[in-house]
């Protein structure tokens, strides 16, 4: 094409009779222009075409394009898919944390309290439920904060939840006995 | 006859009378049109958003809706996946009845005792929460909060939800003590991080503005 610089060619069919190029405009090379033609050696457009790219690197690209365009399907799909999971969903009742939460379930909650903390824990079991006990003790903006790495260290390996709480104040104790603790420091936030 | 009075309403008026002329204005052609505005809207943009809204939300919070019926029916009753999708093979394992919002994780919102005791009968599996909601302040990122009536009450506090507002500019109500002239009036009243959807819709005697977004 007169006056453009070739910036790519793919086909654009399975039998790979139909070739698209894409050219910039040398005057303004914002503007890009599409072209169609016929992969026929006895096609001007083609031959043209040709003078500019070898025909393998066409085949290259058109690869390249179509695994492209297929990741970029599968992981619209796997967002799709997601949807089907929702957690609004699922009739499994979720406790709302924080001001909102109601009496009934906070009630519920500290009747579990005992059992879980003193009673027998099978932590094979439910090791994804501690690890998620971790995290949420790790999201605690007092242990971000505190330098104790030892007693970090011994969260991350306890197998019980009474052995993270038990850490977990130990930190809490410590930042609540500093001298320098100002009240704001005292809050602890989830 | 063709048509009857559905078994819930016929109970809601056989034991609360004195609000018989309340629960029938609730079925008004107006309120409906404006929740399936809603509805329709709000599963576009779970549609288009799919990550950050429908897979993320745990809890709607419905605020002031009265009785709340027309907006659960409509919320629970709308496939949360597009129907081409699920003639797809990855789709074909999924049972179409569990593609539905679950009534169990609504929860509403009412100042009025009553008309949260009207909306148990039709809702029994929903929560329900007798505040004032302009005395709450509700947070997270997990939470969509739904309001179809903003002209009642002052903007109440969010932060970092999903919100679906809905107010107009029916100025000469008397109990209308917010409303606005336009959407981005509505719009300017919250801290709003994305907007998904801003729209209006026309009625003979005022106009219907709607916002879907995040807030920060």
């Amino acid at each position: 094409m007169q006056g453009h610089n070739l910036l790519s060619a793919r086909f654009t069919n399975n039998d790979r009779t139909t070739i698209v190029a894409e050219w910039a405009d040398n005057a303004d090379t914002n503007t890009i222009r599409t072209q169609y033609m016929e992969a026929d050696d006895d096609n001007v457009q083609y031959k043209e075409l040709l003078n500019h790219i070898d025909l393998d690197v066409i085949h290259e690209n058109t690869i390249k394009y179509y695994k492209n365009a297929n990741r970029n399907i599968i992981k619209y799909m796997e967002k799709v898919y997601k949807t089907s999971q929702s957690p609004l969903l699922s009739d499994k009742p979720v406790i709302e944390i924080g001001e909102n939460m109601s009496t009934d379930n906070m009630s519920a909650v500290m009747k579990l309290i005992p059992m879980i903390l003193f009673g027998d824990f099978n932590s094979e079991k439910y090791s994804e439920s501690l690890f998620n006990l971790k995290l949420a003790i790790f999201e605690l903006d007092f242990i971000k904060q505190s330098q104790s790495r030892k007693i970090k260290s011994e969260i991350r390996k306890a197998k019980t939840p009474i052995e993270i709480l038990n850490n977990t104040v130990k930190i809490y104790n410590e930042i609540q006995n500093r001298p320098d603790n100002s009240k704001s420091n005292k809050k602890v936030s989830s | 006859m063709k048509y009857k009075i559905d078994p819930i309403t016929q109970k809601a008026i056989k034991k609360f009378p004195h609000r018989s002329t309340d629960i029938a204005q609730s079925f008004d052609e107006k309120q409906i049109k404006s929740k399936e505005w809603l509805v329709q809207e709000l599963f576009k943009v779970f549609y288009t958003y799919r990550s950050e809204t429908i897979s993320k939300i745990k809890k709607i919070n419905i605020l002031g809706s009265w009785y709340g019926q027309v907006l659960s029916e409509l919320l629970t009753t709308n496939l949360i996946l597009e129907e081409k999708f699920l003639e797809l093979d990855q789709f074909k394992n999924i049972d179409k009845k569990d593609l539905y919002i679950k009534t169990s994780n609504l929860s509403f919102y009412e100042i009025d005792a009553e008309a949260i005791e009207i909306g148990k009968l039709y809702n029994p599996d929903s929560k329900f929460c007798n505040q004032d909601v302009t005395e709450i302040e509700f947070s997270g990122s997990d939470k969509l909060i739904i309001n179809t009536s903003c002209e009642h009450m002052k903007p109440i506090n969010v932060k970092k939800s999903i919100i679906a507002l809905q107010s107009n500019n029916y100025f000469e109500v008397e109990d209308h003590i917010n409303c606005v002239n336009n959407v981005e009036e509505l719009i300017d009243q919250y801290d709003f991080k994305e907007i998904y959807y801003k729209g209006e819709l026309d009625f003979e005697k005022y106009k219907r503005f709607m916002v879907i977004g995040k807030l920060n």
